[in-house]
């Protein structure tokens, strides 16, 4: 327990921090360009599903990141503390910390007079935070490419934007503002599978493919 | 030497599973916004509705804002939008008194007389605003009126309805055959058919290319550090110039050529439904509208992504990128059906609506013509960068200043 908690501290430091005070940063500055007082529960879900749900793609997507060095991740893969372990360590943090961010900001828009139901707007922007972050993980799993991660949850978000829920249907992101919170399900359940799917592609790659995509992931 | 780099880094392009999956999201994005259009169909008579559209008549467009602002001012409660997502402004006292200030000019009254007549008219259904005096006083001009409204968009902090740029978006009014016959009119010949969904095509497509290239340019910043063949490229007889340049052109290219195909796909749709209508069609509509409209948002979205990469070794180029798009996403939904500013990615959300395009030319010009030189000064700078880290210089490691005295590795 105690190798697993000293991993958890650096992991907090080296690895997440970045992540974790660009998330404050961009949650501290959403008053300064829109409104976050006296809001309505469609506007408000509008700030949580359209722009707070974003930091997901933040915390989530970047847990790979430190392997990205085919010399780093041969390293961490001799040592006797298996990779998944220290990945869902990373993600059990990740997690943890998007859970209090987007708490923080829910309390933020209840003390600024904003009427809303709390603990659904509170799931729902959670469940789409960890789908938006889940694509970018699984992403990064299989391309091994920081751009592709970043750049297939980011354009799902703007498909979300225009055709969106006509098109997505139980996968639209932004559903809360028209009250309904059914895709909101779906989307926690798919941002799991995600996850799943990412740490454990890894296993069925080296499984399943010739050793030649394994030299240098599947780029 | 620059053509022959070229070719191999256009190779390597095609070698590399980013750009594959930057086309896919790029075709993905264009069947599902635009593949599908339908043709425009001359108005018949007698229809109940034919739309609505922005009056351009100036006393409308004065009298519809006055209106809202008065009804905002009576409220203390105005909406803004400054990057496109509500916000409420209520405003202390004294910035109130300025705008009392700036409707008392634009109505004629004296401030304390404006001030009684706007809580006597919202108080009681008796007197009207006419009544009360609450309309644009006779000798006001149109020009005017927009200077006393850009005063009233400064006090509330901007992003409100009162932008002198967009006050024709407060005075919406139903159009009538005749307006559907000009706009009809207006796309067959002034458009000849193909330029009106050539601005459509550009401000979908718009949307995805000025983000989508700085995604290729950090993984081709990026490949030869986790290659480690950085060193081995510093120490080739070819100069920085031509190994950034070719690589960026290539990338230009290699964006360009899907972009171009779909819109000749268009372009045929167009010569298709056009010649059963008996219409001129302009086949290279798509192309002026990608080179003139398209072309520089890719291009400075590539060269954020070159010069970031090169500067720091690091994927904050997509960053950077994704925090300007999306604020200037959001702030385009104001001038959505057309209008423009200075925004990184211009809006012109309707077929047709020529008129406004027109009016509003030298605005995107200038607009694209910042974005194209800005793009090429941060590729220049992406340069000299590779040219320092050549001789030595800023290599960086992830740390800007550790490494000051480093030798040369060329």
């Amino acid at each position: 327990m105690a190798r697993y908690l000293q991993i958890g501290k650096v992991n907090l430091r080296l690895s997440l921090l970045p992540s974790l005070l660009l998330s404050v940063v961009l949650l501290h500055l959403s008053p300064l360009v829109m409104g976050v007082e006296n809001l309505d529960a469609s506007r408000t879900a509008a700030v949580l599903e359209m722009f707070v749900a974003l930091i997901g793609i933040i915390l989530i997507t970047p847990i790979n990141l430190p392997e990205q060095n085919k010399d780093i991740r041969d390293l961490v893969e001799a040592k006797y503390t298996s990779i998944t372990v220290i990945l869902l360590i990373r993600l059990i943090e990740a997690i943890v910390s998007l859970a209090i961010l987007i708490g923080g900001y829910i309390i933020f828009l209840r003390l600024n007079h904003c009427s809303f139901p709390q603990l659904q707007f509170y799931l729902g922007t959670l469940a789409e935070a960890l789908f938006v972050g889940g694509i970018g993980f699984c992403a990064y799993s299989i391309f091994n490419q920081i751009a592709i991660a970043y750049m297939l949850p980011l354009v799902y978000y703007i498909v979300s934007i225009s055709p969106g829920r006509k098109l997505l249907k139980d996968f639209y992101l932004f559903s809360m503002r028209y009250g309904s919170y059914r895709e909101k399900f779906y989307l926690a359940v798919a941002g799991v599978i995600l996850i799943i799917f990412g740490l454990g592609y890894p296993y069925i790659v080296k499984r399943f493919l010739p050793r030649r995509y394994l030299k240098n992931g599947l780029v | 030497m620059l053509l022959e780099l070229f070719l191999i880094e256009c190779k390597r392009i095609l070698k590399c599973s980013t750009y594959y999956v930057l086309i896919i999201c790029m075709l993905l994005f264009y069947i599902t916004q635009i593949g599908n259009f339908e043709m425009i169909e001359k108005p018949v008579q007698g229809l109940d509705d034919y739309g609505t559209r922005y009056s351009e008549d100036e006393n409308i467009i004065m009298d519809e804002t006055l209106k809202t602002i008065i009804r905002e001012f009576s409220a203390n409660s105005y909406v803004t939008y400054p990057i496109g997502f509500y916000k409420e402004v209520i405003l202390n006292e004294e910035k109130q008194l300025k705008i009392a200030g700036v409707l008392a000019e634009v109505t004629g009254l004296k401030k304390d007389d404006l001030i009684s007549a706007i809580d006597v008219y919202y108080s009681s259904d008796v007197p009207t605003r006419e009544e009360l005096g609450l309309t644009i006083k006779e000798d006001m001009t149109y020009e005017y009126f927009k200077e006393l409204m850009d005063q009233a968009n400064q006090i509330l902090g901007g992003g409100s309805r009162y932008r002198s740029s967009i006050l024709q978006t407060n005075a919406w009014v139903p159009m009538t055959y005749e307006d559907a016959m000009r706009e009809y009119n207006s796309i067959v010949y002034n458009d000849h058919l193909s330029g009106a969904f050539a601005r459509l095509f550009s401000d979908y497509m718009g949307i995805i290319l000025t983000i989508l290239p700085v995604f290729l340019a950090v993984t081709r910043g990026l490949r030869d550090k986790r290659a480690r063949a950085n060193q081995v490229i510093y120490s080739r007889a070819a100069s920085s110039f031509n190994i950034i340049i070719s690589r960026y052109l290539s990338m230009l290219v290699m964006i360009m050529v899907p972009v171009l195909l779909m819109g000749g796909w268009m372009t045929l749709q167009c010569v298709y439904n056009g010649s059963g209508e008996g219409i001129f069609v302009d086949v290279f509509a798509f192309a002026k509208y990608t080179f003139g409209w398209l072309l520089p948002g890719i291009m400075i979205s590539t060269s954020v992504g070159v010069f970031l990469t090169e500067l720091t070794e690091t994927a904050i180029g997509i960053l950077v990128m994704g925090v300007w798009w999306f604020a200037s996403i959001f702030m385009g939904i104001v001038t959505l059906r057309g209008g423009y500013s200075l925004n990184l990615i211009p809006r012109h959300n309707t077929l047709g609506n020529y008129q406004i395009y027109q009016e509003n030319f030298n605005i995107l010009a200038l607009n694209r013509g910042i974005y194209t030189l800005a793009a090429i000064i941060l590729t220049v700078a992406a340069v000299y960068i590779y040219s320092m880290k050549r001789k030595g210089k800023l290599i960086i490691h992830g740390k800007i200043s550790s490494n000051r005295k480093s030798q040369s590795k060329a």
